[in-house]
């Protein structure tokens, strides 16, 4: 997609100005940007540079301490719950799973927040849920119960029931955790296929390589700022890697994907 | 087998649990006596008069009793995620004792207005197993912490209702079987004022359980799926803690049901949805009423205390799951 389409793109979700910290400590410094509808944005960056912190605040779990956290130009955390969830997803970082759920269930969680008391399991429902699980491949677990499942079989698990949440705007945290080669791509695909269907698609990943592959725009985040934003190319060059990381490192493309290796490592 | 077919099966074995509970005691009576003494009651028949006034009685408490006490347990373990907590393990049954005891000895409550100090009391004990579980916090959401601070505020309760006893002794003669967890032949009384109490907590229960099976994914992704999870947190609570001291208010300590019938119930229908909540409120009656059958018939004719026979199952329950937990996270 080229950049000049994406930004004539709507914005999905702003952040203005937007900071954080646990008590004295700031964690988020003055942070602005906007996430389109049709783009997959990568933020990346060194542990504890404030990247899961951005997901939580943009998903409304927590508060800015200043600046705000725009969804139609309303607060996040002021929405209630259940109507932000219509438009909304966040795939947190944990493998918590009730072990007796069955996995059908478990995806079926993702529909909660377009049920009523007693309307659940519409067709419109199950539509969602099969089709959640057959791009997450996981439809032959269904009849499982999560106990018995693989920590990367949870995970995709975890997708899906994401996927079948509905929303325009999807923020996925690691969603990589716990996949194998094949899997990692798999979801990072699925992230790709929703970003073009027209869905606003924000992952933090560890691996700026599968950032460069599949990101349509890269945000770098470093010590609670933003060092870089912009196309990979722009964003993931060898002085960057130096200046965030305080690595120095090879870049190889390979077609769309900018590989970095250590100085060191090559020698 | 569907699930509402398993709960279906349960629902047919409670009923003939409830036919073997109305026909058995120290003395067999036949079907015909029982129909004829629910349907055509002659209160000069001393048979009719034994089934209705004591074993019917006894039934329904015993059922109340098991179905408060598993769907409470039910809502702590899911609340806190916590396989291992339960209105007795956390030490509310003992809060509630001990607070009842003092109520008759300071106020001379009786009956179902001892509701109130039991409740108070249960209220305390869980914020006193929270604050210990604090002190001895062996690593975040370590199951164990929470029921070793159950634990010691079990111990600290019972030993304050020790105290409050040997104050007047004699006083307390009436209330011995209470006190160890009986069902006795007049404790339909206080269930007249407080049924609603589990009836509002089953139904409020049931609304809740879509929104607890997202709090099973942790507070950050159920918030994310579309509920709020404090809310949840502490609706549960308020629905747990009173259910709980409902049943403690007419039988008196009865562990092991609110810590094992969640459990079965999970190895038997799963845990999504509503079914499974009313199949645990239904197994917690079940094993009640059986455990009252047994407690019946062991000894024959003497009787032996419900809470009794419920205490050493518990004990026993109470251990493999602990085993199971420590040797989970060995693996």
């Amino acid at each position: 997609m080229t950049t000049a389409r994406i930004q004539e793109q709507e914005t999905a979700l702003g952040l203005r100005q937007v900071s954080f910290g646990y008590g004295a400590h700031p964690v988020l410094d003055a942070v602005s940007f906007n996430v389109r509808a049709g783009e997959l944005l990568a933020i990346v960056g060194p542990n504890g540079c404030g990247k899961s912190t951005i997901l939580k605040l943009m998903a409304g779990l927590i508060r800015p301490s200043a600046g705000e956290v725009l969804l139609d130009d309303l607060p996040v955390a002021s929405i209630p719950r259940r109507k932000l969830a219509r438009r909304l997803t966040l795939l947190a970082q944990s493998n918590e799973a009730p072990e007796a759920m069955l996995v059908r269930d478990l995806v079926g969680l993702g529909r909660f927040s377009h049920e009523g008391w007693l309307r659940r399991d519409t067709p419109e429902d199950r539509r969602h849920i099969d089709g959640a699980m057959r791009r997450m491949d996981v439809e032959a677990l269904a009849d499982r119960r999560v106990g018995e499942l693989s920590g990367g079989q949870l995970q995709r698990c975890r997708m899906a029931m994401t996927l079948a949440q509905d929303a325009d705007i999807l923020l996925l945290d690691e969603p990589t955790n716990h996949l194998d080669l094949k899997h990692q791509y798999a979801l990072l695909e699925v992230a790709r296929t929703q970003a073009l269907a027209g869905r606003a698609v924000v992952a933090v990943l560890h691996d700026l390589t599968h950032a460069s592959l599949h990101a349509d725009r890269i945000i770098l985040m470093s010590e609670g700022r933003i060092a870089a934003e912009g196309s990979p190319a722009d964003v993931l060059t060898v002085e960057m890697m130096e200046a965030v990381y305080g690595i120095r490192t090879v870049a190889m493309p390979f077609g769309r994907a900018i590989v970095h290796l250590p100085e060191g490592a090559l020698r | 087998m569907k699930p509402c077919s398993r709960l279906a099966l349960l629902l047919v074995f409670l009923l003939f649990l409830a036919g073997m509970h109305l026909v058995s005691g120290a003395r067999f009576s036949p079907i015909h006596v029982v129909t004829q003494a629910l349907f055509d009651y002659d209160p000069k028949n001393y048979q009719h008069v034994v089934i209705v006034r004591q074993r019917l009685t006894r039934l329904v408490v015993a059922g109340y009793a098991g179905m408060v006490l598993s769907v409470s347990g039910l809502l702590l373990q899911k609340v806190l995620r916590n396989g291992l907590v339960s209105p007795s393990t956390l030490g509310i049954n003992s809060g509630a004792i001990t607070f009842v005891t003092l109520g008759i000895y300071l106020f001379g409550l009786n009956g179902a207005e001892l509701f109130w100090p039991a409740l108070f009391g249960g209220i305390t004990a869980t914020m006193v197993a929270f604050l210990a579980a604090g002190l001895v916090n062996r690593g975040n959401r370590d199951p164990l912490s929470l029921v070793l601070g159950g634990a010691m505020t079990a111990t600290l309760f019972s030993a304050a209702t020790t105290f409050v006893i040997s104050l007047d002794p004699e006083r307390f003669d009436d209330q011995m079987s209470w006190l160890i967890g009986d069902i006795g032949n007049f404790d339909y009384q206080p269930l007249i004022w407080l049924w609603p109490v589990g009836a509002a907590g089953l139904a409020l229960a049931l609304l809740l359980s879509r929104s607890l099976d997202l709090l099973s994914l942790g507070a950050e992704q159920a918030a994310s799926l579309g509920t709020d999870p404090r809310l949840v947190q502490w609706a549960s609570l308020a629905i747990a803690i009173p259910m709980a001291i409902s049943a403690v208010c007419i039988v008196g300590p009865i562990g092991f049901v609110g810590l094992v019938a969640p459990h079965m119930t999970r190895m038997m229908i799963g845990e999504t949805g509503r079914i499974p909540t009313l199949f645990c409120a239904l197994l917690g009656a079940a094993i009640v009423i059986g455990a009252d059958i047994l407690a019946r018939t062991l000894l024959a004719p003497k009787l032996l205390n419900v809470g009794t026979v419920m205490a050493l199952c518990g004990g026993v329950a109470f251990l493999a799951l602990i085993l199971s937990t420590l040797r989970r996270r060995q693996a």
